[in-house]
């Protein structure tokens, strides 16, 4: 009877294992392997076993620097869109307000390709754009700011569509908060501001950091934004792919390349994970 | 009644496998890759119908860059599945150093000996020819004379104080940022051999560098807006806006060219096709089209272009006798420490 469950079980299971086998794992496999391929200038790869990729990479300080830019890009979206959305989120979580309207309005940027949309703000923020336009009509500034081909143009563009994963995040945890439990606050003394600080915000950790490791994944391994919103002027890991993969040709370089941001952002998840995790022991623990 | 119902639909399936069947064998299909916008509407509207009427064959158009391009043929060498691709010069010379290209049939190809030498012998290899270019471009200056103080006639002008942030480039490394590496070293004293005085005088640029653009396209849009002045791109991308006051200027001194070139994927199933098709290309029939509907000039001679389509391209005889000679080859091995270069000194 048990291995006749077993094999039921296979048989279901093999479709799938199948399909992550030959679409994934092969494919990702090669890919690993095209790292330690020869590159011959001019051509594409030639299978020549080379550790000169890595080498190129790993002492090269000029990709450091764009390590580091790409993880500051991660980390500032991730910083604005805590800002302004934690505040979005308690609202529509304890204080809601037009709620259903303020949610469509939230998600409606993605529902627009991401081509088309930031195209829109290229539009919206160049020189002679309206932000800008109107910027000099009050006085405000006298020439134009650079807000386009920027990098806070990145940013804008950036928070602009993360924004609702965010909200959504914290919304979801502090919907799930007792009320009773703000209530046992103030009745032992807690102002508001203290009881948001020591009661709410802990609470609504687990939103936060789901709502950061999210944003913070998705704005660093962005490509189309720092490409059309940066006018070429900021380099970040995903960019500088397409540059080695599709206009250089440079495959084995590019899987360098790929590979390092895929190792370095799942370290990152991890470690959000187990801060979370560790987190959420402590809370557990403190249970009667 | 049904012994004869059962009969009748078996000779109607076999007329209609006969019907099908034979239809199939005379319309091959061509996979022709190349780049959209007006290239993609030219092949779609006037070429494939002319030569889907000629070879009673369809011809499927696949849209993308160059060098994407190249990278599918390569990587579908084993089961080849674009036929005929148009590709840069740098992306055409790699293709051959990869070995994913098949040689031109000169036989197929009769057109192929008219092409000028200098646009069909970039690509030829001591084993045969790989490819030829379809038509040429030369670089030029795009500005706004009602924005700019002063009239633009040489290169040397973009460096003038006037134009601090007025000015896009292409971004690297796209064909249109060599090109004003090459412009750089020439205006200042190099060459491409001798690049060393065009990343000094580059750099020295990049104050007047608003941004970089990715397509030459958005260039002459860009300058049109008025969020730029001026601009370095293909001559002939602001034909269409000169009604609206943009100027085109090629200086004197002598300008980069870049080639349309085309080519046949290794182990392509329709290699005879495909060798019809390049050789339909280089017609002067096609040729004039392709002029015509681009403002492009034809890499074959013999093509004959009325004077309403010359009045429509910038690139004059004068501008061809002051091109500055394009070691493709070169260029192509050097475009990844240029790259580099750029990416470490320049774009800091």
């Amino acid at each position: 009877m048990g291995r006749s469950k077993g094999v039921r079980v296979l048989v279901l299971v093999l479709p799938i294992l199948f399909v992550t086998l030959a679409l994934f794992v092969a494919p990702l496999g090669y890919t690993f392997l095209t790292t330690f391929y020869y590159h011959p200038p001019g051509a594409i790869m030639e299978p020549i076993l080379t550790t000169e990729n890595y080498s190129k990479f790993l002492f090269d300080s000029y990709y450091w620097r764009v390590v580091g830019n790409t993880l500051m890009i991660g980390g500032v979206t991730t910083l604005i869109t805590l800002l302004i959305g934690y505040p979005l989120a308690y609202q529509l979580a304890r204080r809601p307000f037009l709620k259903t309207a303020q949610l469509v309005l939230l998600i409606s940027p993605l529902l627009v390709n991401v081509v088309i949309r930031t195209y829109g703000w290229k539009v919206l923020l160049s020189d002679v754009g309206i932000i800008n336009r109107a910027l000099m009509a009050m006085g405000l500034t006298d020439s134009p700011i650079r807000l386009v081909n920027s990098i806070i143009g990145v940013f804008i563009a950036l928070a602009h569509v993360l924004l609702p994963f965010m909200v959504l995040s914290i919304s979801s945890v502090l919907e799930g908060i007792d009320e009773s439990v703000i209530e046992a606050a103030h009745m032992l003394g807690a102002s508001r501001i203290k009881a948001f600080l020591r009661v709410v915000l802990p609470l609504s950790l687990p939103g936060v950091i789901a709502g950061s490791v999210f944003v913070f994944v998705r704005s660093a391994g962005s490509f189309m934004v720092p490409a059309l919103m940066g006018g070429g002027r900021v380099r970040t890991i995903p960019t500088l792919m397409y540059q080695y993969m599709s206009h250089l040709l440079n495959w084995p370089f590019g899987a360098v390349l790929a590979f390092f941001m895929t190792f370095l952002l799942v370290l990152i998840v991890l470690a959000f994970s187990s801060t979370a995790m560790r987190r959420q022991t402590r809370v557990e623990a403190d249970e009667p | 009644m049904k012994r004869c119902w059962v009969c009748g639909m078996g000779v109607a399936i076999v007329l209609a496998l006969l019907c099908f069947g034979s239809a199939a064998v005379v319309a091959e299909t061509l996979v022709l890759g190349t780049w959209g916008g007006a290239y993609e509407t030219l092949f779609k509207e006037e070429i494939i119908p002319l030569f889907e009427a000629e070879f009673n064959c369809t011809v499927i158009v696949d849209v993308g860059s160059s060098t994407a391009r190249i990278a599918k043929i390569a990587a579908q060498v084993n089961d080849q599945q674009i036929d005929v691709a148009m590709e840069t010069a740098e992306a055409l010379l790699a293709g051959i150093q990869q070995g994913v290209l098949e040689p031109l049939d000169p036989t197929l190809i009769p057109n192929l000996a008219d092409v000028d030498p200098k646009f069909r012998d970039p690509f030829t290899k001591e084993d045969g020819v790989y490819g030829s270019a379809v038509s040429w471009t030369a670089a030029g200056i795009l500005w706004r004379p009602d924005l700019v103080p002063f009239e633009i006639t040489s290169w040397k002008d973009l460096w003038h104080r006037a134009l601090e942030g007025k000015i896009a480039l292409q971004q690297w490394p796209n064909v249109g940022a060599i090109s004003d590496l090459i412009f750089s070293a020439h205006t200042y004293g190099g060459d491409q051999h001798n690049i060393e005085p065009g990343f000094e005088a580059y750099k020295a640029l990049m104050p007047n560098v608003h941004h970089f653009f990715e397509i030459s396209s958005q260039a002459p849009a860009e300058v049109m807006s008025g969020e730029v002045w001026v601009t370095v791109t293909i001559a002939g991308r602001g034909i269409p806006y000169l009604d609206e006051g943009l100027r085109i200027t090629i200086p004197e001194e002598g300008t980069t060219y870049s080639l349309q070139g085309i080519c046949i994927g290794k182990n392509t199933k329709h290699y005879d096709l495909a060798c019809k098709f390049v050789n339909f290309m280089l017609s002067p029939e096609i040729q004039q089209i392709w002029s015509c509907g681009l403002h492009y000039p034809p890499s074959n001679p013999l093509t004959e272009l009325d004077d309403e389509c010359q009045s429509q391209m910038v690139e004059t005889p004068e501008v061809m006798e002051s091109l500055w000679y394009m070691d493709f080859e070169y260029i192509s091995q050097m475009k990844e420490e240029w790259t580099e270069r750029f990416n470490r000194e320049v774009n800091k």
